[in-house]
């Protein structure tokens, strides 16, 4: 038998922001491009992303954030991430985010933040490339 | 956190097809209640486990729950969506949801999903709730692994015809139909009264009315689950039995569906023109000999 482990992706839209088109978008083209991905919605907290993200042990944590509450949410996922061991995770993220705020949370531990426009290839290659996989 | 961890990664390893030993638990007088919930996409299977664990969850057992959802055949990748409806459970620390690919076998189960049942035992889950895939008649795999099955269904979905057909009907042991605040609970249960038979173990199939979004009659499903216990532990070894055969069949599958993936069809067609017999060609594809 040989096992052939899928990248496995997450992806969440923390805090009050409904505008979910974007992320159902990037999650139905990353599943198109052979990944597992678990897509868990609106309105999430960073607490219950990070749980999640454990418990279905994801390789990498991709946020959605459109309603300009950015620098908390990521700040925070990335926070409790270290706090439950999990800092391996690969966090990515989408939405309206200033180019000022984008150096900001890679500085934090963001490793990628790809804005509206970006094409679905560009963020498949950054995953696949980050994640290597024998 | 760090039992969660175990878990998570256990059965990671478990989904990529390596070998977890259950021989002893298999084996043991101590076994998981295994509750299979099935039925066609969209009949509201997560959102009424959601309820289910949450009542659950209350009397402080642990419950898990594997959920599985289809793999593309085109890209091999999943879309997991179904703890969306969950969102509920996030904060108990009693409940694990874990979302399976099926990888694309048949029956609406990962190949390995028996393995993943005995994981989470393991670690204390003595609940475990296992969505399938939205599926329709024929997929009657959950009884094979499951100790009750919960077939669940809307109204208005058929008619007696298809209540008298074979397949998922005749190893259903609870009938669900939900979502009877949008539609007659009695429109459809006049005709699934037809599809109820007494089975070996003295269990008369019962047709249960919920709204699981309203969280009506969750209460009465969860009655009909506990009268159903008695049934489950006088089927307990034949059920044993299923399961350790699921796990075979599974890695046989699992085996020669792989194999079938990494064939070159076109040169395994070119053998059969020249050898003209499709069982030459499938030993060929088995066994590399020619």
């Amino acid at each position: 038998m040989s096992p052939e482990k899928r990248i496995k992706i997450l992806i969440a839209k923390p805090g009050l922001d409904g505008h979910d088109r974007g992320a159902k978008v990037l999650a139905r083209s990353l599943m198109e491009a052979g990944f597992d991905v678990i897509y868990t919605g609106i309105r999430q907290t960073p607490e219950k992303i990070v749980k999640t993200a454990i418990q279905e042990d994801v390789d990498v944590v991709g946020l959605s954030v459109l309603s300009g509450a950015h620098m908390y949410h990521f700040k925070e996922v990335i926070r409790l991430l270290k706090k439950y061991g999990a800092a391996d995770k690969l966090v990515i993220g989408g939405g309206i985010i200033p180019e000022a705020d984008k150096k900001k949370l890679e500085k934090i531990g963001v490793a990628a933040v790809f804005g509206p426009g970006t094409d679905i290839k560009e963020i498949v290659e950054f995953i696949k490339n980050r994640i290597k996989r024998n | 956190m760090n039992r969660v961890y175990q878990i998570a990664k256990l059965l990671t390893l478990i989904e990529n097809g390596e070998e977890f030993d259950v021989s002893d638990m298999l084996m043991s007088k101590d076994q998981p209640f295994v509750i299979g919930l099935t039925g066609a996409p969209g009949t509201g299977k997560s959102t009424l486990i959601s309820k289910l664990v949450k009542q659950l969850s209350k009397q402080k057992k642990k419950v898990a729950v594997i959920a599985n959802d289809p793999t593309s055949k085109i890209s091999k990748g999943s879309l997991l969506g179904d703890r969306i409806r969950m969102d509920e459970l996030w904060n108990l620390d009693n409940v694990y949801i874990r979302s399976v690919p099926s990888r694309g076998r048949k029956g609406g189960l990962n190949y390995f999903v028996v393995e993943m049942i005995y994981a989470f035992h393991k670690f204390g889950y003595s609940n475990i709730f296992v969505e399938t895939t939205g599926v329709g008649q024929d997929e009657v795999e959950i009884a094979d692994i499951a100790d009750l099955v919960i077939n669940v269904s809307v109204p208005y979905l058929g008619d007696e015809i298809q209540s008298i057909k074979a397949g998922l009907n005749e190893v259903t042991d609870i009938y669900v139909i939900n979502k009877i605040d949008l539609g007659s609970f009695d429109a459809y249960a006049k005709y699934l009264y037809l599809a109820v038979k007494k089975n070996a173990w003295g269990w008369d199939p019962k047709i249960v009315g919920v709204s699981a979004i309203k969280n009506k009659n969750v209460d009465l499903l969860i009655k009909t689950i506990q009268d159903y216990v008695p049934v489950y532990k006088k089927k307990l070894n034949q059920t044993i039995i299923k399961r350790f055969r699921f796990m075979i069949t599974s890695r046989i599958e699992h085996i020669i569906d792989t194999k079938v993936e990494k064939t070159d069809m076109n040169e395994l067609l070119q053998h059969y023109i020249k050898s003209k017999s499709l069982n030459e060609t499938v030993k060929k594809l088995i066994t590399g000999i020619e």
